[in-house]
């Protein structure tokens, strides 16, 4: 399972006649120039550019998508008003719908809001519980945890929101980073949103950033693309397994019924 | 109050003056080398024109399309828009997609492109987009193979079938002449039809398929016989090889190892194809030919171009950029050839003279601009007319599929999507 991921480290050491042919990962001598060569990249900026657009856009994403995920879910599992049933229906849809079909549309909208080569048609849509995927995730793991804490509060006096505050982000925690780390992977990788409303190059986050040097007709120097690329999974990598063991937690329990 | 409003109208002033300074958005795709050259040469061209600044908005090939289209469909597309040749019949079908350049004819030094190319990029009268350089379909071979195998690189298509059987004869069985990918395999057995009929697969004009039923057997055949003979590797051999048959030749180890002793490709891609081998061993064959040919076989198009935006509210600027990059001395020593041999004259003599083509490329175009290329049906190279190609060739290969079905497919098929395309 792993041997992908070792062929690509070594790959990032071999010539392109060496990436064809070999199978073998141990590349037949160590030079890093590859790596320098991808960093530094053939644009006007080193990579260092690219990974802090990353941030900017991913950070933000990540606080919002968790404030507005969670609150939904919250109502969405802990209240009855009227047509929810009918309101998280259409919730489930939208996670249905294929993405493609609305990116024309949503470019419309936001080149009329001015928002075109900035990050916030990146950013401002997850503010509004927009990845009904992670409510859907949060929904069903509280109803996987008793009431019998909220009810306890409530009786002690606790607000809607004291109570989502105090007794249930606590609970919530291994689902939320299970979130947060869906969300850092996904966005890390997605290439159609940057591309689309990302026009100058100063902007673009890392995913674009990698395929730059990748051309139609001319000689690829695999082994940058490849060493850049090596970096470029360091930071999901590194999420990963710090969340490993909550991220394991929340996506295992959460379809679980109490 | 009256300092408040001096500060306004200071700010005013200085919005202005900023405003004097137009700002050209220029958008390509393009690899490390490209990229390089492009901004050393947009960074010159800014120091020839005071005033206006360029903004580049350049990526890899994956996406540039689906980014264009979307920028397009919003009309927030850049003023100066690299475009493939074939794009223009989806963006441009009444020739109003794109700026009229003609209008430009008095600040644009047109006169620098002879008119065939000039009608390359013209649509319904309309001079869409300028060429940047030409492509066309060439066969390149292995020199030392095939003298060790003994023989003379085939003139027709009859000694390219009968290449297959020395080759195995006196070289061992896993020699092979020449190695296609899917592509290039429907591309180069094209060129035979169209020299035979006179006629492409899709009519170039009409939305339809050309060829007749029997034509189309034709066709299928010769591919065939190319298999059978072993010049080609059947596609099920070539897949167990690893990956699927759109990989190209110079992944291959069998091609650095001049195993497999010939190959085909673009013009424009050679350098590419010749990535991972010794270029100095390869030498481009002559196309292969019949008696009696109707054409020249050949299929020919601007390998990129560029376009100005019907938006753009500087086209005189776009079209003085276009000219410095295609058409100047300075811009062609600074962009060398990572776009191809330019096809105008200034453009196309300072590369000579400055000697910055390579000889086999320099070989390929040589043959490609002594004969009459042919232009495609815009739709040729449709990823749906491949799709169909590929599967039916395919099928061929594989040996499920008869000659006699396989044409009435794409007799069938093609027609379809050709209507469908050019509605």
């Amino acid at each position: 399972m792993l041997y992908p991921l070792l062929w690509l480290v070594g790959a990032s050491f071999k010539t392109n006649a060496e990436i064809y042919t070999e199978i073998g990962f141990i590349p037949s001598h160590l030079d890093f120039s590859s790596y320098i060569k991808g960093w530094m990249t053939s644009t006007e900026y080193t990579f260092a550019t690219y990974f802090l657009n990353s941030a900017k856009i991913i950070v933000p994403k990540i606080i919002v998508t968790v404030i507005s995920c969670v609150l939904v879910a919250y109502g969405f599992a802990r209240f009855d008003f009227r047509g929810k049933k009918w309101l998280f229906a259409i919730l489930i849809v939208s996670m249905m719908v294929p993405q493609i079909v609305l990116r024309v549309p949503q470019y419309l909208m936001f080149k009329w809001m001015g928002w075109i080569d900035t990050y916030l048609p990146l950013i401002i849509p997850s503010a509004f519980a927009y990845d009904a995927f992670f409510v859907f995730l949060l929904v069903q793991f509280l109803r996987g945890i008793p009431q019998d804490m909220e009810e306890a509060a409530i009786i002690d006096g606790c607000s809607p929101l004291q109570l989502l505050w105090h007794i249930v982000m606590p609970l919530l925690k291994p689902a939320i980073i299970s979130c947060v780390v869906f969300q850092f992977i996904w966005t890390m990788n997605d290439f159609m949103g940057p591309l689309i409303y990302l026009a100058s190059v100063e902007n673009y986050p890392v995913s674009l950033a990698l395929r730059m040097s990748i051309g139609a007709n001319e000689e690829v120097e695999w082994a940058a693309v490849i060493a850049i690329s090596v970096v470029a999974l360091l930071p999901s990598i590194i999420v990963f397994f710090l969340a490993q063991k909550h991220f394991v937690q929340g996506v295992a329990t959460s379809g679980i019924k109490g | 109050m009256r300092k408040l409003l001096l500060a306004v109208l200071l700010c005013l002033c200085t919005a202005t003056v900023g405003a004097e300074e137009s700002v050209l958005r220029f958008s390509w795709w393009g690899g490390a080398e490209r990229h390089e050259a492009t901004l050393a040469a947009i960074r010159a061209f800014e120091a020839a024109t005071p005033g206006v600044t360029v903004k580049a908005e350049y990526m890899g090939w994956d996406g540039y399309l689906e980014r264009l289209t979307t920028q397009i469909g919003a009309q927030s597309e850049a003023d100066v828009m690299q475009v493939d040749w074939a794009w223009l019949a989806m963006f441009s079908k009444d020739g109003n997609g794109f700026y009229d350049a003609y209008d430009l004819k008095d600040s644009m030094n047109l006169d620098e492109y002879e008119q065939q190319w000039l009608d390359s990029g013209t649509v319904k009268g309309k001079l869409n987009a300028f060429p940047v350089s030409f492509s066309a379909l060439v066969v390149v071979y292995n020199k030392d193979t095939w003298q060790k195998a003994g023989l003379p690189f085939p003139k027709t298509w009859d000694d390219l079938v009968a290449a297959g059987k020395v080759f195995k004869e006196k070289l061992g069985p896993e020699y092979y002449p020449l190695d296609l990918n899917r592509d290039e395999r429907v591309y180069l057995t094209h060129a035979y039809i169209f020299q035979k009929t006179g006629k492409q697969f899709l009519d170039p004009e009409k939305a339809e398929v050309a060829l007749s039923r029997e034509e189309l057997i034709d066709w299928l055949g010769y591919y065939k016989r190319l298999l059978d003979s072993g010049t080609l590797m059947t596609p099920q051999d070539r897949a167990s090889i690893g990956g699927d048959n759109e990989r190209q030749s110079q992944e291959f180890k069998e091609f650095m190892d001049g195993v497999w002793a010939g190959s085909c490709t673009f013009d424009a891609a050679l350098a590419n194809r010749l990535g991972t081998v010794d270029s100095d061993t390869f030498a481009v064959g002559p196309f292969p030919t019949m008696d009696g040919a109707k054409s020249s076989g050949r299929v020919g198009r601007p390998a990129m171009m560029f376009a100005i935006s019907k938006n753009t509210k500087n086209p005189i600027a776009a079209g003085k950029m276009i000219d410095f990059l295609l058409a100047s001395e300075e811009g062609a020593k600074i962009l060398k050839s990572t776009r191809g041999a330019f096809l105008t004259k200034t453009g196309y003599a300072t590369l000579l003279k400055e000697g910055l083509i390579k000889p086999i490329n320099q070989e390929a175009m040589d043959q490609v601009r002594a004969t009459q290329c042919h232009t495609p049906n815009p739709y040729f190279e449709h990823a749906r007319t491949k799709n169909l190609m590929h599967e039916v060739f395919e099928e061929v290969g594989y040996g499920v599929t008869s000659l006699e079905d396989g044409a009435d497919t794409l007799l069938r098929e093609g027609n379809r999507i050709a209507k469908r395309l050019g509605r």
